[in-house]
């Protein structure tokens, strides 16, 4: 790809790629090498061709980037170490941080797991997200309440393993 | 008439409008200009942006053109690879269906050239060299769809899908240096009896595998696992 079209890209999208990449991952490291990662794989393609929804496209790339690397074994294990301090495991509520998901993101399906960063950490509507995953916006309601179901899960046997500790 | 309240806008929302992609943009500001919290979140954005200051780091390896030592070299070297390696190759092509046309490939890592097989572990930066193999004249294109789902080009380097002789394991005139998404990845050889974009061809391979294929077209299919260190 030519320097400059990537310069330009880097410099619209740059930003929106690495906040997603802290919200995801929670490792400043980690996710300054997304953001490169991301771009430099694009330096390696002759041409970008999703022009007319680019910036949908990068958060498509960038989130199901971060979600596979936290199902990595490594992070995983981070996750479950911090768990393991302190952090609870709330259903978070619309606008509010992710943080205490990671844990959870890291175990739900792909599928789901993508859904419900576009829904939570993003607050798109149930029709952005529908465009963006290729469904319909109430196969997308039915996602985000599955979402919800196995968050609320994660939440009660968090609250019972805290309660035996104390 | 009743007019249509514009709903809040969602972080994709405010990265569209400011990198002008929102279809219905005047709408939008009209909205912010009465609703605080999508005012406070698009400020967010826009200082979020100014404070951007994380350099792009140059890419270490890039697409073809090589300079031409290099290229002679990589070129001697696969040379010598498929007069080495073609027994193997040839071997390893036992499993799939005899007359289909099918797609192959050497990997060339740290200088040394290799057939690849099936699930064939390769690291970012190795070089993908792609070959041919098919009866009848057509046309062909190559798209991976890797572990992040991204589906990528391989081959050719146009926008339409390259003419192919009939003729075995042909060397195709593109080499592909792998990207850093390691994981699961899958390529599609798309051999159609007439010319086609390559945009069909990543249609193709998005589309579950199994889906009905195009009248007159073929896929051959090859796994590689990329990992970081091999």
């Amino acid at each position: 790809m030519n320097a400059s079209v990537l310069e330009e890209l880097y410099r619209q999208q740059g930003p929106a790629v690495l906040r997603r990449a802290r919200q995801i991952l929670r490792d400043e490291e980690e996710a300054r090498d997304v953001l490169q990662e991301i771009f430099l794989s694009l330096a390696n393609q002759p041409t970008f061709e999703e022009r007319r929804q680019t910036t949908a496209w990068f958060y498509v790339r960038t989130t199901n980037y971060c979600l596979n690397k936290l199902r990595d074994g490594k992070n995983r294990a981070r996750l479950r170490a911090e768990r393991g301090r302190d952090l609870p495991a709330a259903t978070p509520a619309r606008g509010e941080s992710f943080t205490v998901a990671r844990e959870v993101l890291a175990r739900l399906p792909e599928r789901l797991a993508e859904v419900a960063v576009y829904y939570y950490c993003d607050e798109m509507t149930q029709d952005e997200i529908g465009v963006l995953i290729g469904c319909s916006a109430r196969y997308v309601g039915e996602l985000v309440e599955r979402v919800r179901r196995q968050m609320a899960t994660v939440d009660r046997v968090a609250s019972t393993a805290s309660g035996g500790r104390s | 008439m009743t007019a249509v309240r514009q709903p809040c806008l969602s972080r994709l929302g405010c990265d569209q409008l400011l990198n002008g992609e929102l279809p219905d943009e005047l709408a939008a500001r009209a909205h912010i200009a009465s609703c605080r919290q999508c005012e406070a979140r698009l400020a967010e954005h826009v200082v979020e942006r100014a404070a951007f200051s994380v350099p792009l780091r140059r890419p270490p390896t890039i697409r073809r053109p090589a300079p031409p030592l290099a290229m002679i070299a990589a070129l001697a070297a696969v040379v010598v690879g498929i007069f080495v390696l073609r027994p193997r190759l040839e071997e390893g092509a036992g499993t799939r269906a005899k007359g289909k046309p099918t797609i192959g490939f050497y990997v060339a890592h740290a200088g040394q050239v290799r057939a690849g097989a099936a699930g064939e572990i390769v690291v970012p930066g190795d070089a993908l060299e792609f070959t041919a193999s098919t009866e009848r004249a057509g046309w062909l294109a190559i798209v991976s769809i890797d572990a992040a789902k991204t589906a990528s080009v391989y081959y050719p380097a146009d926008a339409d899908a390259a003419p192919v002789a009939p003729g075995r394991e042909q060397v195709l005139p593109l080499s592909v240096i792998l990207d850093e998404v390691v994981g699961a990845e899958r390529i599609y050889g798309v051999f159609c009896d007439r010319p086609f974009p390559v945009a069909e061809a990543k249609d193709i391979a998005i589309a579950a595998d199994g889906a009905p294929l195009p009248a007159g077209c073929v896929v051959d299919t090859l796994d590689i696992e990329k990992r970081s260190v091999r």
